[in-house]
């Protein structure tokens, strides 16, 4: 091996740098495999140690095999090397390794640029307020260590090269501002799609109620909505989300096959819409599902939004980070006469062949209701009301036989029980049902907007009446009507609706305190998702047309470019005369003012005129006020030149240092004279 | 303590000198900075009086040396002569081993003899036939010489007037002073009676204390931006010397010294700034070696204490 000569590194350079690469890859600790952060750990102790000359850099045949055999544990983890999550982790891993190959200066330099890469990927996970600021950190940080490398070995300082991060840091503000409102969104030609493993709350493909025992009562965000105009009741929040068709006796499924429709033929072909409109956004947090939630019917004006058949708002891509979207809503609307075709009809009636009490139980009361699809709809709602039916978030697991189990002996369910025993019986007897998945009401906030959290996930049922067409019944109303009335907490009868997470929000939700603290994050949450997170093609124009008419990119671009160029104008200027002026001492200052009042009275001080030359002359023409001049000057000479000025380093920014206690007190004992200074003639 | 010494010397020297007093304290600070000292003005101004004031008052021993345009250098440093006796040559001491060379009229001697003076002045020794002679501590020179524009004078080329750390002007005497002068004794003969104020311990221990005593950045500031203008190529001039600011540096220390401060103030600066400055700032086509003074004049009202350049 050739003998390479090592970069002898600075050391707090080098500390500088270790730190920035824990803080990089911080964030993405939990999402990694176990033995990574072992990796992490043996790499920078490698270096430290090559550092205190007790170990050397690792031969190539040493690192060839690392990188190897990291490529096969990252393969044995995902199954794969390429996607975000493999990407990140491989990215990763060569990042800690170049540190046993920093021989260079420019390998310092690589992995300065390298770790600004590293903590850009954190974003392709979380945009949250907090990651974005812990990041915001870490790149101060990384800017520091690349200002440390820079710097001679005796100059840094980590303190002050910190310092010098955190100017450049505040420069590069107002440019990262323009660029952000001004650059154009243009959506990526590619997609990334996150959704491995990440799909652990919200709705899912399908819903097997005879399966959970412990609903999941998760409080994290759903998403929010902002209403422009008027806000509908509680109880009509039903945000529509995804339709299960297909039951195979355990499992709810979505109907896999549904014909795309485009919403505004629907309308002129099937539905009757009346003019009543609700109009807002809704600000989706990730959930890595392709549908969008609205409350129906609605319209949504987005080039990657589809509408299908059932009303299901499908996304070509899935939300795989915050979305925001506009929405036209029609609370009021029904189907045309037209009744369904043969297929759909024999989808949304097909059963297994099941559940056979449900079943006969189903005929006796069709046979009950003479064969009237309303009074027999209403006949089980009313079922569901009187008999021992019981809301509550822990039911019993039912193994087989799940509709007649939980109809006949358990008579305990949450939402999903109750919609998909309903759709069963009306299918039993030949009427077209379905189950809609999607959330149901939500927490008004103070600052106006509507949250919609993961507790509030609910299930319903859409039946089809001959001449009405798809009609929302939700059964859960007859059994907990506060469920749709208040929200889920008031709806349990049991206290099932407790929480266990010690950070639950839930848990505080009596103290008035905590609330408004957690209204407080929440609205600050709001307003990022809203205006950082959110600011896509349309809120940019939405919010760029308040000051230009008629937004067309040309004009962005334009605009943009005279707005960096000021900022770029101003930053320069400013630097320019930054440069050239040192800061005048705030001593200096105070004098100076003492000097202004003494002019005032007509005794200028020449500009040759030594402290205590101004004062012999001052107090001559002033004999009044002769003492005051001389104790002025006596505290000036004592802090700017006496033994005071040794220990008065840190008056000067450029060495850095501090005052001690006694030089503080002189200081505003000399401004406290100078300010309180009133001259008698 | 020092303080009060100094008074002391600046008494004894003023009772003879009259009316002179600043210019007393800046001798005394040269000396006190270890300089040698040059005193110019017209014949008959107290010249040498002075020097002789402050040797008595210093209680060293000293040498007159009258310097004449056929002066040669074994005049001031010696001269090796045969001993009979002894077969060998003995060295003879000239009137520069003392403590205090008092050369008058330096100005008229050829530049040869000038610079046997000017070379034992910076190196404190004197070499001949061989031989190193180290000169006696403390060792200063008082130069006194008559403005170079008068006649029969070979002006001291800049590198030598270099050497000295002050060249001071005594100036015409007050009216009431030159009554007095009038009216009282002979000079000559209170300078016989004087009893020297210190010792040369207590004048060793005073340089001592000089050196330690405190330079502020603030004043430190203050003398870069002197010297600074003093090397804007716009005055025709040449700047002061990095040896020149130290020499400011050490004048500014020892008169804020004899001013009994233990930090130097900018009027200290100030104060001695024409002595020290002047004379090492001879422009080419300067032919009287004066145009310093301008230059002086102007970085005193120019330069401010408080650097408001940066407002």
């Amino acid at each position: 091996m050739k003998n390479k000569a090592v970069y002898p590194m600075p050391r707090s350079s080098l500390l500088l740098l270790l730190a920035t690469v824990g803080f990089a890859i911080a964030p993405h600790i939990l999402r990694l495999p176990l033995w990574l952060p072992v990796v992490a750990v043996a790499c920078v102790g490698w270096r430290i140690q090559v550092y205190r000359e007790r170990w050397v850099f690792p031969s190539r045949i040493v690192r060839f095999s690392i990188v190897v055999a990291s490529m096969v544990a990252i393969f044995l983890y995902y199954g794969t090397v390429i996607g975000p999550d493999a990407g990140v982790a491989l990215l990763i891993l060569a990042y800690l390794f170049k540190l046993l190959e920093m021989y260079k200066e420019r390998d310092a330099f690589l992995i300065a640029i390298l770790s600004y890469f590293v903590i850009a990927t954190n974003y392709l996970f979380s945009t949250a307020l907090l990651s974005t600021l812990y990041t915001m950190i870490v790149v101060l940080f990384v800017t520091a260590s690349l200002v440390g490398l820079n710097q001679s070995p005796r100059e840094v300082k980590p303190k002050r090269t910190l310092g010098i991060a955190a100017k450049l840091f505040v420069q590069a503000i107002p440019i990262m501002i323009v660029l952000f409102v001004f650059v154009p969104r243009v959506s990526p030609m590619w997609a990334l799609n996150i959704d491995n493993g990440h799909a652990k709350t919200g709705l899912s493909d399908s819903v097997s109620p005879g399966d959970i025992s412990n609903l999941s009562k998760s409080p994290a965000l759903a998403f929010t909505v902002e209403f422009f105009g008027d806000k509908p009741a509680q109880k009509d929040l039903y945000w529509r989300g995804v339709t299960y068709v297909d039951f195979d006796g355990r499992t709810w499924r979505r109907g896999s096959f549904e014909g795309y429709s485009n919403a505004k033929q629907l309308v002129k072909s099937e539905l009757v819409v009346q003019s009543d409109t609700f109009k807002y956004r809704v600000i989706m947090e990730p959930n890595y599902r392709h549908w969008l939630f609205a409350l129906p019917y609605s319209i949504v004006n987005e080039s990657n939004v589809k509408q299908t058949k059932s009303l299901v708002l499908t996304r070509k891509e899935s939300v795989s980070s915050l979305v925001s979207y506009e929405v036209v809503s029609h609370p009021k609307y029904s189907y045309q006469g037209g009744g369904l075709n043969a297929v759909e009809r024999e989808r949304n009636t097909q059963l297994p062949s099941t559940d056979i009490r449900a079943k006969r139980k189903a005929k006796e009361m069709f046979g009950a209701a003479k064969g009237d699809p309303h009074t027999y709809a209403e006949s089980i709602l009313r079922w569901f009301n009187k008999d021992n039916f019981v809301y509550t978030l822990k039911p019993p697991l039912l193994r087989i036989n799940v509709i007649d189990g939980f109809l006949f002996s358990s008579q305990q369910g949450f939402c999903a029980h109750y919609a998909g025993a309903f759709v069963f019986m009306m299918r039993a007897v030949g009427i077209p049902a379905r189950m809609v998945g999607g959330y149901q009401g939500g927490e008004y906030h103070e600052a106006g907007h509507l949250m919609v959290r993961q507790y509030h996930a609910h299930a319903w049922a859409e039946v089809w009446f001959q001449g009405r067409g798809w009609v929302r019944v939700d059964p859960t109303a007859a059994v907990a009507p506060e469920r749709v009335l208040s929200g889920p907490d008031g709806a349990v009868t049991d206290d099932s609706f407790s929480s266990d997470s010690p950070l639950s929000p839930l848990l505080f939700r009596n103290s008035p305190f905590f609330r408004g603290l957690r209204a407080k994050m929440e609205h600050v949450d709001f307003l990022w998702s809203r205006w950082v997170v959110g600011y896509n093609n349309s809120t940019q124009t939405q919010f760029l047309s308040r000051w230009m008419d008629n937004v067309t990119p040309q004009k962005i671009v334009m605009v943009m470019f005279v707005f960096l160029g000021g900022v770029m104008l101003v930053l320069a200027v400013y630097i320019l005369l930054e440069r050239r002026r040192k800061k005048l001492d705030p001593v200096d200052v105070a004098y100076l003012r003492f000097g202004d009042k003494l002019a005032n009275k007509g005794v200028e001080r020449k500009s040759g005129e030594g402290v205590w030359s101004y004062c012999e002359r001052a107090s001559l023409a002033l004999p009044n006020s002769a003492e005051d001049i001389h104790d002025i000057t006596q505290l000036y000479d004592d802090i700017r030149y006496g033994r005071m000025a040794n220990e008065n380093i840190g008056n000067r920014q450029d060495v850095g240092g501090t005052l001690s206690q006694r030089q503080k007190k002189r200081k505003a004992q000399f401004k406290q004279k100078v300010r309180s200074l009133r001259l008698k003639l | 303590m020092s303080s009060q010494l100094i008074q002391k010397v600046v008494q004894s020297v003023g009772g003879v000198l009259l009316g002179k007093d600043r210019q007393i304290k800046l001798c005394i600070a040269c000396l006190i900075a270890k300089g040698h000292l040059l005193l110019e003005d017209l014949p008959g101004m107290g010249k040498t009086t002075l020097s002789h004031a402050l040797a008595e008052a210093l209680g060293m021993s000293y040498q007159r040396i009258q310097f004449t345009s056929d002066m040669l250098p074994s005049d001031i440093l010696g001269v090796s002569v045969f001993n009979v006796n002894t077969t060998e040559f003995e060295f003879r001491k000239g009137p520069i081993f003392t403590q205090l060379v008092l050369a008058d009229e330096i100005n008229r001697a050829t530049p040869k003899a000038q610079s046997a003076l000017l070379e034992a002045m910076e190196e404190r020794q004197v070499t001949l036939d061989g031989h190193s002679y180290t000169l006696p501590l403390p060792f200063f020179v008082i130069a006194t010489q008559n403005p170079s524009d008068q006649m029969g004078t070979f002006p001291l080329p800049e590198s030598q007037m270099d050497r000295f750390l002050m060249r001071i002007h005594l100036g015409y005497p007050d009216p009431l002073i030159e009554r007095e002068l009038i009216t009282g004794v002979d000079r000559r003969r209170l300078i016989k009676d004087m009893q020297p104020a210190i010792n040369a311990e207590q004048l060793f221990e005073l340089q001592e204390q000089a050196t330690k005593v405190h330079l502020s950045n603030a004043v430190i500031d203050y003398i870069q931006r002197l010297i600074a203008f003093s090397r804007q190529p716009s005055l025709n001039q040449v700047g002061v010397s990095p040896r020149g600011t130290l020499a400011l540096v050490a004048a500014a220390k020892a008169y804020a010294l004899v001013e009994g401060r233990g930090h130097v103030v900018p009027e200290d600066v100030q104060a001695v700034l024409a002595p020290v400055v002047e004379h090492r700032m001879q422009g080419s086509q300067d032919i009287t070696g004066h145009a310093g003074m301008s230059v002086v004049q102007q970085m005193l009202s120019d330069v401010d204490v408080i650097d408001r350049s940066l407002l």
